[in-house]
């Protein structure tokens, strides 16, 4: 009651202050005039009345001050005494406020800021209405096909026999994302990304369109299936943001559709970028038997809100074991599997483990930060112990010592917390310019995430009050006289507070080693990586993405013939070196596993054939990426659609399928096309390994067929370049509008550029963002070690110069105090080492292909935080020796 | 003014809370009704009232609002709260033996030892 009137006087007086005064001043002045009235009443004149009131009164001006110290004036003086007291105090250390407060910053920016972007990805929940209950439900490949994933999309039959026998979900929906599409009737032909949804889709998901109305039951049907729904950002940038667009009609793949719908900015699913959305009506091969084991759609799911996932999943199991059975052709060993779609979101996109890593290396910073604080606040607060004695005999009470102790601390912590804030907001900025490199990571919004920013500053707040608190506390309960009468050296010797310092810089050492040996593992990585031989020459290629609009080129004979016919016209640029055509290109993992049989070998189920990394692509293409031919011959103009079908193989194929006899002349048979009866291939020759993604391990089997015998409408066009390959890209596009003056082109970039879209960003920004925080870990650790130890040099000062005036060496001394910090930092090396040992096994459970040869890392990383710290030492031990004996006698 | 007594040192906080006990005063209101129940025997400088006032609103024990005095005049008056009014009891009963003490001890005559 008493405290809480008490701080309500006080704010009042602090934030209302004029309102105070003011009442203060009318109602002292009323006071003089009732008396003044009394005495008129008396039978004094008014003046006479009013001067009599007033001396009466007593000392105004002095009363009236009285009244404002009653108010609460005297402890927010104090209050005020202390923050000045503070700031002189923190003036006169100016290197140690710097270092505490930019310590303080860099942690709790650090933190913040990954810890903002992980929670923004991590924790994102999808949109619309009750996302916990929206599940996936995929197709689990029991027996999991060497190097890919368990997880497989669901095929058209088993998705409706699925939603015709559960109970647990109130509907389900399937998707076909990643259409490409062509946007013409307005003035550009437009490539644009389309997902082809069940017209329940929407509804499934809670989202509501910003206009419109979102696919009625039934038209995903075929026949009414020509309706469509645009992206906000579509809308916005082909529409111009026309808000009369809806029932407008647009020319998709030279079809005419209806506008029935925009959907709002928000509306986006990380792992199904889409800029429009049309309705999915299976056709009669998809629901053929065939089509039973063509895995391509994703099943969306809505749990019924008594339905819980483990339910449903129990459910599901139930039901595909009742397929197996039923279909065991297409569906023997394959499984049914949940998953709530955040968690599909985001395990699907590769980022938890960096992010994960990435949240263990700012704790790691962070840790240092506080080790920091705590170690230098000690050391200081152990330095003025002499102080405190003094302030304490001298009348200051318990509490006043701890209250100025803290007001001086809150002062840094504020300070360190201001510069997080700003150093965190910068960062999440930088963050998120540094994730360009994907579209749709792009498109994500961060913000300083609060409870983040709350956490670490608290944290901070929390360490520095705790190290402030300590000094205060066990001066006031020391005893007095000792510390007075020891001359202020207490400090110096202490035993059991220098204890405490040893171990912050041990624990500081420890910690920075740990983090610079993950980070040099991982930067190490991307070097590897980075200078793995690919199998091909990636500089100087030009690459462009053609995908032909099925309405124009509907036959594969047309298809084939565009191709023809633009790469002639492009080999006669008098840039271009060898210009050539692929359905797919290597290191951008845009090659798929095809299965595949051997001739004259026993005939296996579609499960257990071999599989291999296939690639259409057109003559001259051996010759453009220069993959050299080892044996046998390349595709040439005669392979075409009416010779006999050919392939070519790597090495990695020839030495795992044919390891004793020759690959040439054998023949295979890939099944491209589910149903489709697939020819004998005869190889024709062996050509070098490529790596098929940025970052693979070993070398996969490939196998290459001319794309006239196997055309496709997606093709990407590769020209090699005399110079700079992006010179030539106006011209490129140029030439194909030469042939087509309709036909848009995607991604016209230079190889080396593709490579860095598809891969090397991401691991590269995780190698500089681990550089990043390692370099601070070391800095910050340096930093504590040379505070400590700088400390205990001036403690020792004395000692030190009677040392030398008894005729003590300097370099004894430099000995002397940089063998004390060797020794610590030794210590936390042997104790951090430990703990960085098993890093590149935990690294390599991480990351899928993750190995690296750590040698030169378990010397380099110890090595350098050694340097930091013999630095760190020799600083101050220098400044020792520069100790004049006489002047270090006298000190105190 | 020599017949007028000086008040102990904080004696004057349990003057105002006794006056204003008997019902809400304004500040010179609390000074007459101090001059009327102790038979004008005690003397408080009329100024110094006041941070006695304000030092007891900020302890809770007093909670003030701003009334119009019998003669027209605007003037902040003054009650107790449930604070006050317990702490005026127990601070009457300590004054009570205390006075009864120092009665008693001043009494006391040399055949009493």
């Amino acid at each position: 009651m008493k405290l809480l009137s008490s701080i309500r006087s006080i704010l009042e007086f602090v934030f209302q202050r004029p309102r105070v005064e003011r009442e203060m001043e009318e109602e002292l002045r009323s006071h003089l005039q009732i008396r003044a009235d009394e005495l008129e009443r008396q039978g004094l004149a008014r003046a006479a009345a009013e001067r009599q009131a007033r001396v009466e009164f007593g000392g105004y001006e002095r009363y009236r001050e009285e009244c404002r110290e009653a108010l609460g004036s005297r402890l927010l003086g104090e209050l005020m005494a202390d923050v000045r007291y503070g700031l002189r105090q923190l003036r006169r250390s100016p290197g140690f406020t710097a270092v505490a407060v930019v310590t303080l910053g860099l942690g709790i920016a650090a933190n913040t800021a990954i810890f903002s972007v992980v929670s923004g990805v991590l924790l994102r929940k999808p949109p619309g209405r009750d996302p916990d209950k929206v599940m996936m439900v995929l197709s689990i490949d029991r027996a999991k096909g060497w190097g890919d994933n368990p997880e497989h999309p669901v095929s058209a039959p088993d998705f409706l026999d699925w939603r015709n026998n559960s109970h647990s979900f109130e509907e389900m929906a399937a998707i076909a994302p990643w259409g490409d599409f062509t946007l013409t009737g307005h003035d550009e032909p437009e490539h644009v990304a389309g997902t082809r949804v069940s017209a329940n889709f929407f509804h499934l998901l809670g989202a509501n369109p910003s206009l419109g109305r979102t696919f009625a039951a039934g038209e995903d049907e075929q026949g009414r299936d020509h309706v469509l729904i645009l992206s906000y950002e579509l809308w916005q940038i082909h529409f111009a943001s026309d808000p009369s667009v809806v029932g407008k009609t647009v020319k998709l793949n030279g079809e005419s559709y209806t506008v029935v719908a925009v959907m709002p900015a928000s509306f986006k699913l990380l792992d199904f970028p889409t800029q429009v959305w049309i309705p999915l009506a299976f056709d009669t091969r998809q629901l053929g038997p065939a089509g039973r084991q063509s895995r391509s759609f994703f099943i969306f799911g809505r749990l019924k809100p008594e339905a819980t996932a483990d339910q449903a999943q129990a459910e599901m199991s139930t039901i595909a074991q009742r397929m197996e059975q039923s279909y065991p052709e297409a569906d023997k060993g394959w499984e049914a599997m949940l998953m709530s779609l955040q968690e599909f979101l985001i395990q699907d996109f590769y980022i938890r483990p960096a992010l994960m890593m990435l949240m263990g290396a700012v704790g790691l910073v962070l840790l240092i930060a506080c080790a920091n604080i705590a170690g230098l606040l000690l050391a200081r607060g152990a330095g003025r112990k002499h102080e405190i004695a003094v302030r304490s005999a001298m009348g200051a009470g318990r509490g006043r010592l701890v209250r100025q102790f803290l007001s001086e601390n809150i002062l840094i912590a504020i300070a360190g917390a201001g510069m997080g804030l700003l150093l965190a907001w910068w960062g999440i900025n930088m963050l998120h310019a540094a994730f360009s490199y994907n579209e749709w990571v792009k498109s994500l919004e961060f913000g300083i995430d609060m409870p983040v920013l709350i956490f670490t500053i608290g944290l901070s707040l929390l360490t520095v009050l705790l190290s402030g608190l300590v000094p205060a506390l066990q001066v006031s309960r020391s005893d007095l006289h000792g510390t007075l009468k020891e001359g202020g050296r207490a400090g110096g010797v202490g035993v059991s507070r220098d204890k405490a310092r040893r171990v912050f810089v041990v624990a500081e050492v420890a910690l920075a080693l740990v983090l610079l040996t993950g980070a040099g593992l991982m930067v190490k990585s991307f070097l590897e990586v980075r200078s793995a031989n690919p199998g091909f020459n990636p500089r100087e290629l030009l690459t462009a993405n053609v995908s032909l609009p099925s309405s124009k080129y509907g036959s594969p004979s047309q298809q084939a013939a565009f191709f023809q016919q633009v790469t002639e016209k492009l080999r006669s640029l008098p840039g271009a070196v060898s210009v050539a055509a692929a359905a797919n290109l290597p290191l951008t993992a845009e090659a798929g596993t095809v299965p595949f049989s051997i001739e004259g070998r026993p005939a296996t189920t579609p499960k257990e054939r071999p599989q291999a990394r296939n690639y259409a692509v057109s003559i001259d293409y051996l010759r453009t990426m220069e993959i050299p031919l080892t044996r046998g011959r390349a595709f040439t103009n005669f392979d075409d659609q009416s010779a006999p079908p050919v392939a070519l193989v790597n090495e990695a194929f020839a030495r795992r399928f044919f390891p004793k006899e020759d690959a040439g002349g054998q023949h295979i048979s890939i099944e491209t096309e589910v149903g489709a009866s697939s020819p004998w291939r005869e190889i024709v020759g062996v050509v070098g390994n490529v790596k098929d993604y940025f970052g693979q391990p070993g070398f996969n089997p490939q196998i290459y067929v001319p794309y006239v015998q196997a055309p496709s409408a997606e093709m990407t066009l590769v020209v090699r370049t005399k110079g700079d390959p992006a010179a030539l890209a106006s011209t490129v596009r140029a030439t194909v509008w030469s042939v087509d003056k309709d036909q848009p082109l995607g991604n016209v970039m230079t190889m080396s550029q593709l490579i860095e879209a598809r891969g090397v960003a991401g691991d590269r920004l995780m190698g500089e963002l681990l550089g990043i925080f390692a370099g601070l870990a070391l800095i910050l650790a340096a930093v504590g070690i040379y505070g400590i130890i700088a400390h205990g040099v001036t403690q020792r000062a004395h000692e030190i110069g009677i040392r030398m005036a008894l005729g003590a060496e300097r370099a004894g001394v430099l000995r002397l105090v940089v063998g004390e910090g060797m020794r610590l930092a030794a210590f936390g090396l042997l104790i951090g080492f430990a703990f960085a040992y098993p890093l590149p096994c935990l690294f390599g459970a991480a990351f899928e292909g993750f190995s690296v040869h750590p040698s030169w890392i378990f010397v380099l990383a110890p090595a350098l935080v050694a340097i930091a710290a013999l630095l760190a030492s020799y600083i101050p031990a220098r400044r020792a020796t520069k100790v004049d004996p006489m002047v270090a006698l006298r000190y105190e | 003014m020599d017949n007028l007594a000086q008040i102990l040192p904080g004696t004057l906080d349990l003057l105002i809370l006794k006056a204003v006990s008997l019902g809400p005063l304004h500040g010179y209101g609390v000074l007459l009704r101090i001059g009327q129940i102790s038979k004008g025997a005690l003397l408080i400088e009329q100024g110094a009232l006041y941070p006695a006032l304000f030092r007891l609103i900020r302890q809770g024990l007093l909670k003030a609002t701003w009334g119009t005095s019998e003669n027209n005049r605007r003037a902040k008056y003054y009650e107790l709260t449930a604070a006050g009014r317990k702490r005026l009891r127990e601070e009457t009963e300590g004054w009570n033996r205390l006075a009864a003490a120092m009665g008693a001890a001043l009494k006391a005559t040399p055949e009493e030892i």
